[in-house]
């Protein structure tokens, strides 16, 4: 099997080879590592949108003030900012920077928001999808990332992501009627959204994450409704559906994400990171249900030999093995800036690929486990 | 207790600011001592938030609520207990590591430990050993908190902690580390002194350390 065969035998609940070894393609600078990876069976997971969103009645103005790259949006109701940081490191370069400044700081900034997303059209564009495609050949994954937010998730961008978080919790505190507003403004934006994403050419869609921030009654009451309305409708049309959850405190949502009724849970990061073990999630969700895993790097800094270790009690730990990925869906090997980082994380991951080749194969046998995978 | 200090540690725990400032500006008008007040009223309030955050019953929400309420009645509360020379449970200097931008969990913290009666000296984020060297020397903490986000920047703790021992600090402060990738393992790898998986915890592991839980 090739790793295209692979990833489809476990999405289609079919029987690998062997468990896919499946990190997205920013968690690796290509060239040379990536490639002897590759040869070794590594797939890429690329996470491109099809669908692309314009504000036409929004002039956009783009400037630079000091190391921080300023985006006014001009709107009939006012002006709104947000700043980003340039130049934050090697995890930001391909990107606009990291968000100091989201738009929404207070309440004057409501109303040009609001007619924002309310001028928001949406198109299809599937040049991504085919180019990606074509590049990846029997190498990778594509996944649909143009609804990678859930409408809750997306209120919390407006105010800035990370530099934003305590004012967006504190706003939905103090002012919950106009953040209601905003999120059902939101909602039925999405609403267009997905009706988009159900004729994407993807067939592998990623919808909203579990960050573990705030808690299940939060995600029940504001993201339970549209997941529940739109996931069973994506799986008619033939998608297979898959959550980020990369939250470290992943058993307080256990019986949550079992409601959620998705195909694959990604990001899934076990102990000693996280707090909810492959054999506790299984138990929950049913054998059906496809665990994605997040390598837990943090193993790496044991050296390789417990990486080695580590994973194939990992694998172990979910026999037969044929609804289980390994990968990275954080961080991998972007970011590791110093020689000794960079050194132990690229033979932690060769570690990961060799248990991968000797314990990996379908169909996994079990053993006992380690305390290491227990929460 | 006294009514009111139920009523105090009730709204914060409710995250109800002006509750809060209401009701200690009546407990302090009725002669509750401030100590009283603080103790009782909004440090077990903040123990309480920890308890349920630890259960899963609780999350960051809840707890940032409940700490802008407790400052909002600590900034009333304050200028009674300068009057009774009231004395911080110990003083903690607190950052994110360098090549780390990521201040939510740092800030979580912080608050916690606050709400416990610590001191707090924020470094900010992206912060070199040098600059947390400089602020042992200046401020004498008791404890330095180290916070990473990114499994990629946890090794800057390390990097941290060799400074001090070779700035000849090491001795003279305890270090606790913690944020989403870090393990108690790493912290006994790299030869810190305490590790917290949570907010809530880190109250406990920095009180320990410094012989006041």
């Amino acid at each position: 099997m090739n790793f295209q065969d692979r990833i489809n035998a476990v999405l289609h609940h079919s029987d690998p080879d062997q468990v896919p070894f499946a990190p997205y393609i920013e968690c690796f600078p290509s060239g040379e590592y990536e490639r002897m990876l590759r040869n070794r069976g590594m797939g890429l997971v690329v996470r491109k949108p099809t669908i692309w969103a314009a504000t036409p009645h929004v002039p956009v103005e783009k400037t630079v003030e000091g190391d921080l790259s300023v985006t006014v949006y001009h709107t009939p109701k006012g002006d709104v900012r947000a700043a980003y940081k340039q130049h934050a490191g090697r995890l930001y370069i391909d990107e606009a920077g990291i968000c100091v400044e989201g738009l929404l700081k207070g309440l004057q900034d409501y109303e040009p928001i609001l007619y924002m997303i309310e001028d928001t059209v949406f198109s299809v564009d599937n040049s991504l999808y085919s180019d990606t495609v074509r590049d990846l050949g029997g190498d990778g994954l594509f996944t649909e990332y143009g609804c990678a937010l859930t409408p809750y998730g997306h209120t919390r961008y407006i105010f800035g992501e990370s530099s934003g978080f305590d004012k967006w919790i504190f706003e939905q505190a103090d002012h919950p009627k106009e953040f209601a507003r905003l999120f059902d403004t939101i909602i039925a934006r999405e609403e267009r959204r997905m009706e988009l994403i159900a004729g994407s050419p993807s067939e592998y869609i990623r919808f909203g994450d579990i960050d573990g921030s705030w808690g299940p009654e939060v995600v029940r009451r504001y993201d339970l409704p549209f997941i529940k309305k739109w996931i069973p409708y994506l799986q008619s049309k033939g998608k297979i559906c898959c959550v980020h959850a990369h939250a470290i405190n992943l058993a307080f949502f256990k019986d949550l994400i079992g409601e959620m009724g998705f195909n694959v849970v990604e990001a899934f990061t076990p102990p000693p990171v996280g707090n909810l073990s492959i054999q506790e999630a299984r138990a929950a969700w049913g054998k059906d249900t496809i665990i994605w895993v997040n390598f837990p790097e943090t193993v790496f800094y044991q050296g390789p030999q417990a990486t080695r270790k580590y994973t194939l009690e990992l694998l172990a730990s979910d026999p037969p093995g044929n609804r289980l990925v390994i990968g990275f869906t954080e961080m991998g090997l972007w970011g590791a800036s110093d020689p000794e980082t960079e050194r132990l994380f690229k033979e932690g991951i060769l570690a990961i690929a060799d248990a991968i080749d000797e314990g990996g194969k379908f169909p996994i046998q079990p053993r006992s486990q380690s305390s290491h995978l227990n929460p | 207790m006294n009514e009111i200090l139920i009523e105090i540690k009730d709204a914060i725990i409710d995250g109800q600011n002006a509750i809060v400032r209401e009701k200690v500006e009546t407990a302090l008008m009725q002669g509750l001592d401030p100590v009283d007040i603080l103790n009782s009223g909004m440090v077990d309030a903040m123990t309480e938030v920890g308890r349920t955050f630890e259960r899963g019953e609780s999350f960051v929400p809840e707890m940032m609520l409940a700490a802008r309420a407790m400052q909002s009645g600590l900034a009333i509360l304050r200028p009674s207990l300068v009057k009774v020379d009231f004395k911080s449970t110990g003083k903690v200097a607190i950052c994110t590591v360098k090549g780390d931008l990521h201040d939510i969990g740092k800030n979580l913290v912080s608050m916690m430990l606050e709400g416990a009666g610590f001191e707090i000296l924020d470094l900010g984020t992206d912060v070199a050993p040098e600059k947390i060297i400089a602020a042992v020397r200046e401020s004498s903490p008791d404890i330095v908190a180290l916070s990473a986000l990114l499994t990629t920047t946890m090794p800057n703790m390390k990097v941290t902690i060799d400074a001090l021992k070779t700035a000849g600090l090491r001795n003279s402060v305890k270090v606790i580390i913690g944020g989403a990738p870090v393990t108690e393992d790493y912290a006994r790898q790299i030869g810190a002194d305490g590790f917290s998986p949570n907010a809530a915890r880190a109250v406990n592991v920095a009180k320990r350390l410094i012989g006041k839980s």
